[in-house]
This record gives C-alpha cells, sequence and structure tokens, in this order.
C-alpha cells in the first residue's frame, strides 16, 4: 500500500512535470519560431533597403553633350529643339524614366530606356521646346531608382 | 528530483542560446549590411571629391592637315582619361557628333594631336564654326568654340603713324604706317581660326595714297578670347595741298562686312 502510494505520488509529479516541459518547449520554440521569422523578415527588408540604396548610389550618368537647334536655323526637324545625350559610366545598368526641362511643364517620361554601362543614349524634343539664346536651360533625368541628375547649360 | 531541476535548467540554457544566437546573427549581419553600404557612401563621396579635383585647361588649338589639333594640358593632381570629343557645326544641319579618344594624361602632362586621328575633315579657309567639347571618364568637360570671324563682330581699331603727314610736291613722299588692331572680345571660351585681313581700302580728297607691302604678318593661325592681334603696313602720299585728307578702312577676310576699322589721315 505504502509503495502504491508511493508510485501514484511519484507519476503525477512526472506528468506535471512533463507538462511543464511541454508547455515552455511547445511556448519556447514558438515564441524563438515567432522571433527568427520576425529577425528573417527584418533582414530581407534591410537587405532590400540596402541594395536599393547601393544600387542608386552606384548609379553614374553623365548628361554628356546638350545641343541645341532652332527652327529657322541648322535645324531637321522644323522646330525648337533640345538633343541630350546621356552616358552611363558607372558599372551597373540603369533606366532613364523621366527628363524635366527647366522645372517647366516640359516633362518627357519614358517606360523603358535601358542604358547598361560604357553605353549612351541620344534624346531630341519630339514637339517644340522654345530655348532662347543666352538663357541658362536647367535640365533634371531622373533614373528608375529614384536617382536624379541635373545639369545647366546656356544656349548658344 | 535533483535530476529534473538540472533538466528544466538545460531547457533554459537551450532556448537561451538559441535566442542570443539568433540575436547575435542579426546584429552582426545588420552590422555587415550597414558596413558594405558605409563603403559604397565613403565610394561615392571619393568620387564626388575626385570630380571636382580634376581639372584640366585649353592649351592651344589649331587646324593642322585639316584636322583639329588640340592640345590640353592637366593642371589637376589626379590623371584624367579622356573619352570622347564632340564637335557640334553650326554651319550644317543637325551635325552633331562624336569620337572616340581614350587617352590619358598624367598630372602636369600635356597632351597633343588631340582630333588628329579622328575622321573629320575641317577646311581652315572656309566660314566653318564649331562647338568642340572634351569629355572625361568622372563626367568633367572642357568646352569651346572654334572658327571663322564672320559668327560675330570683332572689336577693331586703326592706328596711323603719324597722324598727320607734311604734303609734298614730289619724291620722297612720306612713309607712313597703318596698324590694324583686331580684339577676340567674346566673353565665352571663343577661339577664331585663320584671322586674315583684307588689303586696307582707301579715299582721299587729293593726292596719291600707295599702299606698300603687307600685312605683316600675312595671317594669325588662331585668336583665343581676349586676345589682341595686330597687322601692319606701310605707305606713302604725296602729291597733295594742305588740307587733304584720307580715309581708310580695313577689315577681315572671312569676317562681318559690315565689321571694320577706320581712321582719317590729314595732310598738312
Amino acid at each position: 500500500m505504502k509503495y502504491m502510494m508511493h508510485a501514484q505520488r511519484g507519476l503525477s509529479t512526472v506528468v506535471a512535470t512533463a507538462l511543464m516541459l511541454s508547455a515552455v518547449a511547445v511556448l519556447g520554440t514558438t515564441l524563438v519560431l515567432w522571433s527568427n521569422s520576425n529577425l528573417r523578415g527584418y533582414e530581407t527588408s534591410l537587405a532590400t533597403i540596402s541594395s536599393s540604396n547601393t544600387n542608386r548610389i552606384n548609379e553614374f550618368l553623365v548628361i554628356e553633350n546638350v545641343g541645341f537647334c532652332k527652327a529657322n536655323g541648322n535645324c531637321l526637324k522644323g522646330h525648337n529643339y533640345i538633343n541630350i545625350t546621356l552616358a552611363n559610366y558607372g558599372n551597373i545598368g540603369l533606366n532613364v524614366t523621366q527628363i524635366k526641362l527647366n522645372d517647366s511643364g516640359y516633362v518627357y517620361t519614358f517606360t523603358n530606356v535601358p542604358l547598361s554601362p560604357g553605353k549612351e543614349y541620344s534624346w531630341k524634343n519630339s514637339t517644340n521646346y522654345p530655348w532662347s539664346s543666352g538663357k541658362p536651360q536647367k535640365i533634371f533625368i531622373t533614373t528608375g531608382r529614384g536617382a536624379i541628375f541635373t545639369t545647366q547649360v546656356t544656349a548658344p | 528530483m535533483r535530476s529534473r531541476k538540472g533538466l528544466s535548467t538545460v531547457v533554459g540554457m537551450v532556448f537561451a542560446l538559441i535566442a542570443l544566437a539568433t540575436s547575435i546573427g542579426y546584429i552582426t549581419y545588420s552590422m555587415n549590411i550597414l558596413d558594405q553600404y558605409n563603403q559604397v557612401v565613403i565610394a561615392k563621396n571619393q568620387q564626388t571629391i575626385d570630380n571636382g579635383r580634376e581639372n584640366f585647361q585649353l592649351y592651344a588649338t589649331t587646324i593642322k592637315n585639316n584636322r583639329f589639333n588640340v592640345t590640353v594640358i592637366n593642371t589637376g593632381n589626379l590623371p584624367i582619361n579622356i573619352t570622347r570629343m564632340w564637335v557640334q557645326n553650326y554651319s550644317v544641319a543637325d551635325s552633331v557628333n562624336y569620337y572616340t579618344i581614350n587617352s590619358l594624361v598624367s598630372p602636369g602632362a600635356t597632351m597633343i594631336n588631340i582630333g588628329q586621328s579622328i575622321p573629320l575633315s575641317v577646311n581652315p579657309a572656309s566660314n566653318g564654326y564649331y562647338n568642340i567639347k572634351l569629355v572625361t571618364t568622372r563626367g568633367n568637360s572642357l568646352q569651346f568654340n572654334m572658327g571663322s570671324p564672320g559668327t560675330k563682330p570683332l572689336y577693331m581699331q586703326m592706328i596711323i603713324n603719324p597722324p598727320q603727314i607734311t604734303s609734298s610736291s614730289g619724291p620722297p613722299y612720306q612713309n607712313a604706317t597703318i596698324l590694324y588692331q583686331v580684339t577676340n572680345n567674346s566673353t565665352s571660351n571663343n577661339l577664331l581660326t585663320n584671322i586674315q585681313p583684307n588689303q586696307p581700302s582707301s579715299t582721299c580728297t587729293g593726292g596719291t595714297f600707295t599702299l606698300g607691302n603687307g600685312p605683316v604678318p600675312a595671317q594669325y593661325p588662331t585668336l583665343p578670347s581676349g586676345s589682341t592681334v595686330i597687322f601692319k603696313w606701310y605707305f606713302t602720299y604725296g602729291a597733295g595741298v594742305s588740307g587733304n585728307k584720307c580715309y581708310i578702312t580695313a577689315s577681315l577676310k572671312n569676317g562681318i562686312a559690315s565689321n571694320f576699322a577706320y581712321e582719317t589721315v590729314f595732310i598738312k
């Protein structure tokens, strides 16, 4: 009888301990999995942000030449326009998405103008752009990663 | 019981170790990412500084063998790589072309014969007017105009020495000198080529005006912005009387017709 009592008391303790251990294990594992998952998410987010910022910083677009053409002068298109040549001197490719002239309504948007490293791209206004001799022209180029390259040239 | 207490400690330790390892892993990863980003920012910063320190100037420009012959000097303390030469011919419609140069210039060194190997022929006697631009790998550029003096009016002046000539009824007549001064008053980097004057013309109220040999020199190959050139002629005046005067004008070949210098010589 004494033996039975002893054995039953031990069993409940073992069960209780097992339950406690299971609960701790489940809670601990859940906590570890949750924190791991969160940290993975943060790591991925950090890697993505860092990578996109690094790539944006590494973009090296040069507005290499800006030519002006007068409608009544040596212009083939029959209207005033600007001829902009961009060159990618960086070591990563980029996409030109927008060319803006003089903070004005002259904004030209592009869907896909990829520029590989070492390559250049020339663009002319397809419509009239009224530039004036001696007046500075501001040019803003936006890339797909959001980098903005600017320059200022004076029309001849 | 003692052994069970030990078990819970072990389980706690395992979880603690897992949490610690995960945290350390995340912190290490973040630090690595930040370090990489920092390296990129430092490299970009250095690139921007180098861009500002790159410095090269136009030393001389001529047209040799019907091709451009540009000389530049690297006045900065970084080597530069001139990649392209852009040439816009203002006389021809939509004529903007670039030519590959790809030449390194060390600090303090001079690079000569730029343009001699490109397939572009230039006639120095024509009225051509060009915009030339040299571009480096860092995106800096050196731009200048080059061409005929016939695109914009220039500052011109004529000096007759002596300003008054004594009349003489017969030889020997008095010699005098015409000094014709032409200044490139362009405010932009504008190089004029083939500066060559026409022979001066004279209109006298009496007497004989005889132009000697000249001009001396016959021409100047180039005239940079802000520079002045002087041409000289000798002339004689005779068979006139006191009170006569001569109106003398001079202009440039390939220049603007309405752009000339004049002076009046009085006979005493």
